[in-house]
């Protein structure tokens, strides 16, 4: 069954860059991503925010071709363009994908569906899958009989048998347990570490998001409004609270909420030395930026 | 590898085949040559339902198209199903010395009924409507075909000159399940506005969506029962006798509120969770029975317009027809309450298995109750429909019983 | 609504016992007891599959205790009379029903089963939650579930029951949800059971925790409690502390009741409890 070549594309190519997209459901509804640009460096982890129906999920369908929503754009995977990604072989078997619900095989045991699907792969970790399986506590029930938490577990078991070295999640732990969360989110660190797979990770729980991204992306009114590094963020941008608009270059002002500003390098002198400043919690940056 | 593990999960559907299999082989052993004709074609019918529902039921989850090869295996399934049955069920009919029967329209419908089921978006009221469709269309084919009303009919399907372009034409449905099979899953709530990319289909869905009100949705559903009606007058003027048309049209009325008692009954959780929590039902016992009125109200919604749409076909019509229409409504009737009973019990899973399994009883004995049943006489029938009618007042209680005491889960 | 003097609790279950086979074997629930004072919001904690839902479910007489007694004020709930239910409210896990309405008329229908729908608070609730007026089938996930919560919170019930409400909610949404349920609380002394899996949130609003795992609440506290009384020591040589003063362990970690009076050596340094990881070491075994 392995007669496909091996590694046919180049390892340190991009693994997805996306340039330009439009996105909208149906020709008179409104944009839902309007010049959506972004571009994911190898071996990242990066946690996609937004609020409820900001697009996240759009996002993900349309790079991967599950959606005809994609109106304009470009979309790039592991230095390819321009088609869908799934028409080509040596792309599907590097990229996985984890729905936000994951429908289907209702009828189908566990085995039998992880049986059916790692069948299609070239390269598929059973060790991977079925030491996951064990530490999660799956049974081998019927798909439709799980409690979603455990559906879930078997949609996220599908989407990284494979080793992907890109790996797409939409919202993967909301149903999850604190312990299976752990469990997985130490799964995806380890997969990171191991091969340096790039991650892509929608989720509401900024906690996780801080405590596993090494780069943050909001999504906002159908473009990126930020997207840095979590370590920067941390580093170096501050909290003032401050009655009046600092007289600075708006290049240093990175978000505002009410009378709080979120400023570049604040410790720089660039504003009075009585100002407090405080460090940045992902939740309320979040909150800042998607409020206007 | 890969066929084993997709026969296993198919296998994981045992009983989808298993509920066809006694009226497959009822008809193949007992019909006579001018069914089997009739038969082959509806055979493929049920063969590519069943093949549109395999690659439904596999290719409904949204990472679909990421699967490298996943959508060939898929199709291949298709061609086991479209193409093996029949075969095999075609050798035997023609081991038992019987003329070859058409493949050609055979398979043209078969492939027409899988891309049916793999186009329709998941909701199980446009499935149980192609599931209707093809027991209703099956039933009437059998019927005519046990009349031998036209046997020219049937000898045409095996003539080569609709063999051929019934071929071709079963290629370019195949071409087509091939394309579907590997486009995006229309699924997902949101991907429904985007079938705006193909014209046909943001009229046919804009007109459904469109329609506010409940009654014009009703409206909607019956037109494919008004176009029977239609075709059938049509028949009527080329020869059939006014009798058949009439059983064909309650039948088909019948069928259509099956399916739609169907639907209603897998997603009966519903209204039962929000007159429970709500305390609009003051018992459980008031629960049940306004539940078990309402589904019924709507399974029966149809017999009046069946019965009235009978009833001006059949003006002048002999006296035994009518009896035999009563005989049909209370076998129905009787079914129908038992399929209500024997899901209302299974609430709690609320298993489309035994939803299926009822539905293939039910054709099982309708179609031989109409083979059989038209031959008894004046006393037997009076008999029959007497009894009938009284398990029908039991069961009807037994509905509201069993729905006052079901969990409300899901 | 006239109530007695000393009303009956809210929400009460002992011995109860239910599952969905017809095997008796079966328990998803062994053996649950759970009473719930009136006022108090609790966060209820489980792993996948531990039964949360269950639980609720029977609670609110949708299934059957196969053995012990479930009762909402104080009436048995399987079949609670009517005025009972409506003081109900209910947010299942997932909420795909009405998916071809739009969403004020579905508001607008469900509230016409009830006499004392408040019009005003759901109008609010919605601007606040900027919900359109869409059909529900195409809503996001999070939309969809505002609108469950929508419905279940409008007839202003005494008793709400939350699974996990929040879970597909943005920071934002879940906010104003929290705080709605907050205020709900303080307003009018409604009495909350919410199940999730975020425990900063039941951090954040709950009074008091319960938690389910293998079919038992094998921990119901007051949250304060728990974090003024308990502590978390790791201990990998004796003394050991009571074994009626150890709330749970998970290696040589232990969360124990008032760590000050176990005569434990002097070296032992006591951490503060996180809810977190006391649910993954009660859950642990």
């Amino acid at each position: 069954m392995n007669d496909v070549p091996e590694q046919v594309l180049p390892m340190e190519a991009v693994p997805l860059s996306i340039a330009g997209l439009g996105a909208g459901y149906g020709p008179d509804s409104p944009d839902v991503l309007r010049d959506f640009s972004i571009e994911l460096q190898p071996g990242t982890i990066t946690g996609l925010l937004g609020r409820n129906g900001s697009g996240k999920t759009t996002v993900m369908e349309v790079v991967l071709g599950l959606t005809f929503a994609g109106r304009e754009g470009s979309v790039t995977m592991f230095g390819e363009g321009s088609q869908p990604p799934y028409w080509r072989r040596e792309v599907s078997n590097r990229v996985g994908y984890v729905p936000q619900r994951f429908s289907g095989f209702g009828w189908l045991k566990v085995d039998a569906c992880l049986a059916l699907v790692s069948a299609h792969y070239d390269h598929w970790d059973y060790d991977l899958a079925d030491r996951l399986r064990r530490e999660w506590r799956l049974q081998n029930r019927r798909i439709g009989e799980l409690p979603p938490g455990d559906r879930q577990k078997v949609a996220v078991l599908l989407a990284i048998g494979h080793r992907p070295d890109l790996l797409m999640l939409d919202e993967p732990v909301s149903s999850l347990d604190p312990s299976a969360r752990r469990d997985f989110l130490a799964a995806l660190v380890e997969l990171n570490a191991d091969q340096g797979q790039t991650v892509l990770l929608a989720s509401h729980v900024t906690s996780d998001i801080e405590r596993l991204a090494t780069h943050i992306a909001i999504l906002h009114r159908g473009r990126i409004a930020c997207h840095a590094a979590l370590d920067e963020i941390r580093d170096r941008l501050g909290v003032a609270t401050l009655d009046t608009p600092p007289p600075l270059p708006p290049e240093k002002t990175f978000a505002s909420h009410g009378n709080r500003y979120w400023i570049w390098d604040p410790h720089d002198g660039c504003l009075p030395a009585n100002v407090r400043i405080e460090g940045t919690l992902l939740e309320d940056l979040f909150l800042a930026v998607t409020s206007k | 590898m890969r066929s084993a593990v997709v026969l296993r999960a198919v296998l994981g559907r045992w009983w989808q085949l298993v509920c066809f299999l006694p009226f497959v082989i009822y008809v193949v052993v007992l019909g006579g040559p001018a069914v089997a004709n009739g038969i082959a074609v509806w055979l493929m019918g049920i063969a590519g339902w069943i093949a549109g529902v395999f690659a439904k039921d596999l290719g409904n989850w949204p990472n679909r198209p990421l699967v490298p090869g996943y959508s060939k295996t898929l199709f291949q399934m298709v061609l086991v199903c479209l193409l093996l049955i029949p075969l095999a069920c075609g050798s035997l009919w023609t081991a038992l010395g019987n003329p070859p029967p058409p493949f050609g329209p055979g398979l043209l419908w078969g492939t027409i009924m899988t891309l049916c089921v793999v186009r329709t978006a998941v909701s199980p009221a446009v499935l149980a409507t192609n599931l209707a469709g093809i027991i209703g269309l099956g039933f009437y084919l059998i019927w005519a075909a046990k009349q031998a009303m036209h046997p020219v009919v049937f000898e045409s399907l095996t003539d080569w000159r609709l063999q051929f372009p019934a071929l071709a034409l079963a290629a370019l449905a195949l071409f087509h399940i091939w394309r579907r099979l590997n486009a995006p899953l229309r699924a997902t709530t949101r991907n429904f506005e985007a079938e705006g990319r193909e014209p046909l289909y943001t009229k046919l869905y804009g007109l459904i969506a469109g329609l506010r009100a409940r009654v014009w949705r009703e409206v909607v559903v019956t037109l494919p029962l008004v176009a029977l009606a239609l075709l059938l007058v049509l028949l009527v003027r080329t020869g059939i006798t006014t009798y058949h048309v009439w059983i064909v049209f309650v039948l088909a009325c019948l069928v259509y509120s099956l399916a739609r008692v169907v639907v209603r009954l897998a997603t009966i959780h519903v209204p039962l969770r929000l007159l429970w929590l709500s305390g609009a039902a003051e018992t459980r016992r008031s629960l049940g029975r306004e539940c078990a009125l309402a589904i019924l109200m709507l399974g029966f919604g149809w017999l009046p317009a069946g019965l009235v749409g009978a009833a001006i076909l059949a003006l002048g019509m002999h006296q035994a027809a009518q009896f035999d229409g009563v005989l049909l409504v209370a076998f129905t009737t009787l079914l129908m309450i038992a399929l209500f009973v024997g899901t209302g019990r299974r609430i709690p899973s609320t298993k489309g298995s035994l939803q299926l399994l009822a539905v293939g009883v039910f054709c099982g004995g309708l179609t031989i109750t109409l083979i059989h049943g038209i031959e008894l006489g004046w006393a037997d029938r009076s008999a029959m429909v007497l009894v009938l009618a009284g398990l029908a007042v039991a069961t009807w209680w037994a509905v509201a019983r069993a729905l006052a005491r079901a969990e409300i889960v899901q | 609504m006239d109530r007695p003097n000393d009303p009956p609790a809210p929400l009460a279950l002992s011995g109860v016992s239910a599952g969905y086979e017809r095997n008796d074997k079966d328990r998803v629930l062994d053996a649950v007891d759970l009473e719930l004072a009136p006022g108090t919001i609790t966060g209820l904690l489980g792993r996948n599959g531990s039964g949360k839902t269950t639980l609720m479910r029977v609670a609110l007489g949708l299934m059957r205790a196969r053995t012990g007694t479930a009762r909402l004020f104080g009436e048995n709930s399987w079949d609670s009379p009517a005025e009972v239910r409506k003081r109900l409210g209910y947010v299942a896990q997932q909420f795909a029903s009405f998916g071809w309405m739009k969403v004020d008329p579905c508001l607008a229908m469900i509230g016409s089963h009830y006499d004392d729908w408040d019009h005003g608070l759901v109008d609010d609730l919605k601007r606040d939650w900027q919900l359109e007026n869409r059909r529900i089938a195409k809503l996001s996930p999070g939309d969809q579930q505002k609108v469950a919560i929508l419905l279940a919170v409008g007839h202003k019930p005494d008793l709400l029951l939350l699974d996990e409400p929040a879970a597909s909610l943005d920071p934002a949404a879940r906010r104003d949800f929290l705080k709605a349920i907050v205020e709900l609380n303080a307003d009018r002394g409604q009495t909350v059971l919410l199940s999730s899996h975020i425990t900063s949130d039941i951090e954040r609003i709950a009074s008091h925790i319960a938690i389910l795992h293998g079919g038992r609440i094998v921990c119901h506290e007051a949250l304060d409690e728990i974090k003024d009384r308990v502590g978390l020591v790791t201990l990998t040589e004796p003394p050991w502390p009571p074994v009626e003063n150890v709330l749970a362990s998970q290696g040589s970690r232990h969360w124990i009741w008032n760590p000050d009076e176990c005569g434990l050596a002097t070296n032992v340094r006591v951490e503060e409890v996180v809810l977190e990881d006391l649910f993954v070491g009660i859950t642990a075994r």
